[in-house]
């Protein structure tokens, strides 16, 4: 153990060892190879054919990428999926650094509980019964969301059949769904930061939100960063969400980019084309989470 | 001004009680120490006083008035932390400055007085670097420059140096003392380093498992201990104490030793007693003579010193504190005797009943 070995690795003296190590990697690496490296070295090849499934596949050069730039349901598909992913990262990550601060107070040991399990409730539940749910409270003449709304005074509002208000829906319920992911993770980061900060914070003077922005946010962005990258990720990737709720209606109004992906490979079978935008969702996110991580350099804080 | 008046102070979490009832008062300008044993409520005490814990009963005041319900900086009190709670995502200048914003100060008034804050500690190269670039020492000062800046009437110490080193201690304890000097506010200072105790406080408040056992200035601490508890607690290496029976004697009541030397308490009850007897003023006597006989168990020395450790027939353990000189022969039985005038008598309840420098004599058989 420990001592530095100056022959390579196949050396005689380190062969065994190396070896041993090579079959412990082995079940991860065969993993990789198939469902990570595989599939992507074909999509970047699929992504220069053209490619029905059925027919064999011809090179096409990048005759799919200049589709992109005349598809306007791409494009469509890119703004929904943009404008769901500011939205749904804001939700998902502010609600739940709150919630978690709001959880994290003293309170009696079950209350907490209680209160932990209900928000975090939702990540749980399968998503068909999330979909039978939403679809209820968001009917626009029977649904409950509008009945209590008509309460207050506000007429009944098309939760899923206006083009402006179902992406906002969708949102709703994917905040509603993963908001308590976020909470919990945000919970274990405020539980690693000591109570000291807090009571110096108090000698100083500091309340409320005053704490809250100059103590709490610092000290948890850490944990704030990863929840951002992680929900930005996913949000990029939203499918099943939108296809239980609106299934990507009305017209195209909430349709996402993996949906779009889904209906060009495996409804209309352009395999070339769907790997094609996969290639570009890929790109966004990339660039994305490096902004994102680049930019953290600023407002992140290491202890 | 800062006078603090404790009254029947009492604190429990949840069903445990831990400070129960404590009466103090505070004048304005002094240093008081807290000390005692690890857990007896000394952080609970100074959190409580702070404003950083509520009462369970009884009242805090300051200058007269009731701060129970006040948040800290309400009752203008700093508080310098065991792990100093600096924030580590500000630099030692933002640290200092953040509570004098919060409090409204000018721009300008916080520079000044950041200013002559850094100076007087000496931290002035230090001011931009943020906590995770400070050595221990360096963040300290930042710790009591932040502390300083506010100008309270109240200084709150949770064993700030017990992360330092040796050296550095005894350095920043002097600052601490130079400082108090400097700021006349009341300090309020917890430790169970009985040097740190002895040197820096105007009075020391003894607390063992949340009573105060015994407020006194550090000489009447060591010299009149109210009880056993005191007794052991302040001064090192410990009191020596040895179970004696007061008895009736033609001299009066006395306690006669193993050696047939007596010595006398004419107030004392009759009946089972400890005497109390510093090692410092242990000595030993010729064979046959003295109050007590001991085998040496251990010779310690340590330059101009030596420590004799030995242990008595009845199994009683004995520390003399000695002026160094050649070593006793291993296993050797020695008779220890003392100086009358400084004994100490505790009844069988423990609280101490006198003396001999009021009322006793040492008699040789
Ligand atoms: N928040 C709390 N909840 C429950 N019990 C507590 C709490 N804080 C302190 N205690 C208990 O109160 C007692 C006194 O604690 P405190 O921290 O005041 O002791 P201390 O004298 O400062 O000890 P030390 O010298 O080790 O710092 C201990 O028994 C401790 O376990
Ligand atoms: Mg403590």
């Amino acid at each position: 153990m420990g001592d530095v070995k100056t022959a390579g690795w196949f050396a005689p003296q380190n062969r065994k060892e190396t070896i041993a190590g090579l079959l412990f990697v082995l079940p991860a690496l065969i993993g990789f190879v198939t469902f990570v490296a595989g599939p992507m070295i074909a999509t970047l090849v699929i992504s220069l054919m053209k490619y029905d499934l059925f027919s064999a596949p011809t090179f096409v050069g990048l005759k799919n990428f200049q589709r992109m730039f005349v598809d306007p349901r791409l494009w469509k598909a890119f703004g929904n999926t943009a404008t769901f992913a500011v939205f749904a990262v804001l939700g998902n990550v502010g609600l739940g650094v709150v919630l978690a601060v709001l959880l994290n107070r003293r309170m009696p040991k079950a209350l907490q509980y209680i209160y932990r399990a209900a928000y975090f409730f939702p990540s749980l539940v399968g998503l068909i019964f999330v979909a039978v749910l939403w679809q209820f409270m968001f009917q626009r003449d029977i649904g409950i969301i509008n009945y209590y709304l008509g309460k207050i005074g506000i007429g009944p509002v098309s939760w899923l059949s206006s083009p402006q208000v179902a992406l906002i829906s969708v949102i709703i319920l994917d905040v509603w769904k993963n908001v308590g992911f976020a909470m919990l993770i945000a919970i274990a980061g405020l539980q690693s930061i000591s109570t000291d900060y807090y009571d110096a914070a108090r000698v100083d003077g500091a309340r409320g939100w005053r704490t809250f922005w100059q103590i709490t946010v610092p000290l948890l962005s850490p944990t704030i960063l990863f929840l951002i990258t992680m929900n930005t990720i996913g949000a990029f990737k939203v499918f099943e969400s939108i296809v239980v709720l609106t299934n990507g209606g009305p017209g195209d109004a909430t349709r996402s980019l993996v949906m779009y992906i889904y209906e060009q490979g495996f409804k209309s079978f352009n395999m070339g084309y769907a790997s094609a935008i996969s290639l570009l969702l890929l790109g966004v996110i990339v660039i994305i989470t490096t902004i994102q991580f680049v930019l953290s350099k600023r407002w992140t804080f290491y202890e | 001004m800062g006078v603090l008046r404790l009254e029947n102070v009492r604190k429990s979490f949840g069903a445990v009680p831990v400070i129960h009832g404590v009466d103090l008062e505070i004048p304005s300008g002094e240093f008081v120490v807290f000390v005692g044993p690890s857990g007896c409520g000394k952080s609970t005490l100074l959190r409580i006083i702070a404003g950083l814990e509520p009462v369970t009963a009884g009242q805090i005041k300051l200058d007269g008035i009731v701060v129970n319900n006040l948040e800290p900086a309400e009752r203008r009190v700093a508080m310098v932390f065991q792990s100093y709670a600096l924030y580590p995502h500000m630099t030692a200048r933002k640290n200092m400055a953040f509570g004098l914003k919060i409090a409204g100060l000018s721009k300008h008034d916080i520079e000044t007085r950041i200013a002559d804050a850094a100076r007087a500690l000496q931290i002035e190269q230090l001011l931009d670097r943020i906590p995770k670039d400070l050595s221990g020492g360096q963040r300290q000062r930042v710790a009591i420059g932040r502390a300083i800046v506010r100008e309270p009437q109240l200084f709150l110490f949770d064993e700030p140096l017990s992360n330092l080193d040796a050296a550095l201690r005894v350095q920043t304890r002097i600052e601490i003392a130079k400082l108090h000097k400097l700021v006349d506010s009341t300090m309020i200072y917890v430790t169970h380093d009985q040097v740190e105790a002895m040197t820096l406080a105007d009075r020391i408040v003894v607390m063992n498992s949340g009573r105060v056992e015994q407020v006194g200035t550090p000489l009447e601490l060591y010299r009149q201990p109210r009880n056993l508890f005191v007794a052991g607690f302040i001064g090192s290496p410990m009191m020596n104490f040895l179970p004696v029976d007061i008895v009736e004697s033609p001299r009066g009541r006395s306690a006669v030793g193993a050696n047939g030397a007596a010595i006398s308490f004419a107030g004392a009850p009759v009946g089972p007693a400890t005497l109390g007897i510093r090692p410092e003023n242990l000595s030993v006597a010729a064979d046959g003579q003295g109050f007590i006989a001991g085998t040496l168990v251990l010779e310690e020395h340590l330059g101009e010193h030596r420590l004799i450790h030995a242990v008595a027939a009845d199994g009683t353990e004995l520390i003399a504190k000695l002026p160094d000189g050649p070593a006793y022969p291993a296993d050797a039985n020695l008779h220890f005797t003392f100086d009358p005038r400084h004994t100490h008598l505790f009844g069988a309840d423990g609280v101490r009943i006198g003396s001999t420098q009021e009322q006793g004599t040492l008699e040789h058989a």
